[in-house]
């Protein structure tokens, strides 16, 4: 999880992402930083997301993120 | 069958009648029927492209809905093809075979005489929207052909939408509906509403605007500015009214229809404008258009490598502006077969992009000019801007060309001649000094409305207040729809600016 708020702090750097629990419903990061967020995860941990997952559950909170890149990896 | 007529009146009366008679699990199949019968009484012609859309989207959704299926992108591909097909089959045929015949100098390729199916852009994006779900499997492909021919056949949204969402909508029409009376006063309140706006705001405003834009060298930039007033109006009043007389109506049957509007002349930038118009198209790009784009591996490679060369904001910059450009561009080529709607979206996607890429710049400027951006005068501000930026953009939009367009814009500039606003000049194109005064009266009843809804629910308002009161209210709305509605001949009450599209 420590590489995952790497690379998230890395594409985002004005969001604190463990007090955000909200990021997308809430509109802290938009639809173009979830494009940055999605190209670097990708990278990072070498897994492809699909259309599929780019929905806000997924993408809400770190630990949502994580727990999508554990089911992916 | 207009939805501003007595007919559509009785159909849907007679339409709730069975509607509440039949056993709740036969109730969805009234609504198919009742959508049949009023998508027939535009004329047959229109009915085979909507059942062959129905008919290839389900087929096909329910093949690749399959997750075991091995040619699942393969068959979603070619279910998308086809159905995207028939529409611009339909649409665009003619319009490409014109632009061709110019440059081949005019007069040597003849045009195809097609008919475009009523609501064809909406019922097609409501069938694509359900095959790249059902792809991406957000919800499991509709197993009942008649279930799904109701969702997409729904006689209330099939003229200008909402564009719904099938896991939204559906699930509405298979619950069981019991008669609530409360509910019949909320949709009848909606259609009154929308009757208003229709009859009595846009089919007068649009005698106005007719008579100015069927002669654009007549007339100076005063008259023009005072036109697109009038047109921005007309055109919302118009759609607006329509999407009130869907929800009203839908409201009858027990049914929620998306909201499409929400205030959108209180938008103080084009993007939050474009939020408030039209919602459901805008999400609907946004999710099978923006999204994927965005997403594209051309997308995330280029940016990537701009990213590492000019920075993170270069890489924000260019998604961003690439994936504005393709959406802005596909909306103006949703509008209609013409390049002034090209044009128009082109408009739309430079000044979206030019207010992400100079955003920042702007607001160092008004920090510099130490301007308070925290009072009522700046919101005031930032509001009339972003109203005359969207008047100036409908003048491609009503224009009958781009030339013209540019004769409009031209005339706005070479000849001002203010004094036409105070000579009487004004009751000479198409509404008279009454009907001028109605018009005004009207616009300042939608206003005075729309900062009552900002606050809350004008219906629940309505409903919380004594009951000669609201008995008042009702009369007086009915007979302000019968006696300033615009009816008379030479006047198509049934056609809708957005029907078009």
């Amino acid at each position: 999880m420590e590489r995952l708020l790497e690379v998230l702090s890395e594409c985002c750097p004005d969001v604190d992402f463990d007090v955000e629990k909200e990021l997308i419903t809430g509109k802290v990061i938009d639809s173009v930083d979830l494009v940055a967020v999605v190209s670097d995860i990708e990278d990072e941990f070498g897994i492809s997301i699909p259309m599929e997952e780019l929905v806000p559950e997924n993408f809400d909170s770190i630990e949502a993120i994580w727990e999508m890149v554990q089911r992916l990896s | 069958m207009s939805i501003t007529s007595i007919w559509f009146i009785i159909f849907i009366l007679l339409a709730m009648v069975v509607y509440y008679i039949v056993p709740k699990r036969f109730q969805y199949l009234v609504l198919l029927a009742a959508s049949i019968a009023f998508y027939l009484s535009y004329g047959i012609g229109y009915m085979p492209y909507i059942l062959a859309t129905t008919v290839i989207t389900y087929a096909g959704a329910r093949i690749f809905g399959n997750p075991e299926y091995k040619h699942r992108k393969a068959v979603m591909v070619v279910t998308l093809l086809l159905s995207l097909g028939l529409l611009c089959y339909t649409k665009y045929t003619n319009f490409l075979l014109g632009t061709l015949d110019k440059l081949a100098g005019g007069g040597k390729i003849e045009m195809i005489d097609l008919v475009v199916p009523l609501g064809v852009s909406f019922y097609t994006f409501m069938s694509v929207g359900y095959i790249l779900d059902v792809y991406w499997k957000k919800y499991e492909a509709e197993k009942n052909f008649l279930r799904y021919a109701t969702f997409i056949m729904y006689f209330p949204h099939i003229v200008q939408g909402p564009i719904d969402r099938y896991n939204k909508l559906a699930p509405q029409f298979f619950g069981g509906k019991k008669f609530d009376f409360q509910r019949m006063v909320s949709g009848g309140e909606l259609i009154l509403w929308g009757f208003f706006l229709k009859l009595v705001i846009a089919n007068r405003l649009g005698m106005f605007v007719d008579t100015v834009f069927g002669d654009v060298t007549a007339h100076g930039g005063a008259v023009w500015l005072v036109t697109l007033a009038l047109y921005s109006i007309q055109t919302y009043a118009d759609f607006l009214g329509c999407m009130e007389i869907a929800r009203g109506t839908s409201l009858l049957f027990g049914i929620d229809l998306e909201r499409n509007f929400d205030h959108p002349y209180f938008a103080k930038t084009i993007p939050e404008f474009w939020r408030r118009w039209h919602m459901t198209m805008g999400a609907w790009f946004k999710d099978y258009l923006f999204l994927p784009v965005s997403n594209s591996s051309f997308v995330k490679k280029t940016s990537k490598k701009l990213g590492k060369k000019f920075g993170a904001k270069a890489r924000k910059n260019f998604v961003s502006c690439f994936s504005v450009a393709v959406v802005w561009l596909s909306t103006g080529i949703w509008h209609g077969a013409g390049w002034k709607f090209i044009a128009w979206g082109c408009y739309h996607g430079c000044l979206t992009i030019g207010g992400t890429l100079f955003g920042d710049k702007i607001d160092k400027l008004t920090a510099w000019l130490k301007i308070n951006t925290k009072t009522k005068s700046w919101e005031l501000f930032q509001m009339t801007r972003t109203l005359l930026l969207c008047c100036f953009g409908r003048i491609f939009f009503r224009a009958n060309s781009i030339s013209e367009a540019f004769l409009i814009m031209k005339q706005m500039v070479t000849r001002l001649e203010i004094w036409k606003l105070v000579d009487g000049s004004l009751y000479e194109l198409g509404l008279d000094r009454a009907n001028f005064m109605v018009a005004i009266l009207s616009i300042v009843v939608l206003w005075c409305v729309s900062m009552l809804q900002e606050r809350g629910s004008v219906r629940e308002m309505i409903a919380k207040q004594n009951l000669v009161f609201r008995y008042l209210i009702l009369y007086i709305a009915i007979f302000a729809v019968l006696i300033f509605g615009i009816y008379g001949p030479g006047y198509v009450a049934s056609s809708f600016i957005y029907e078009q599209f």
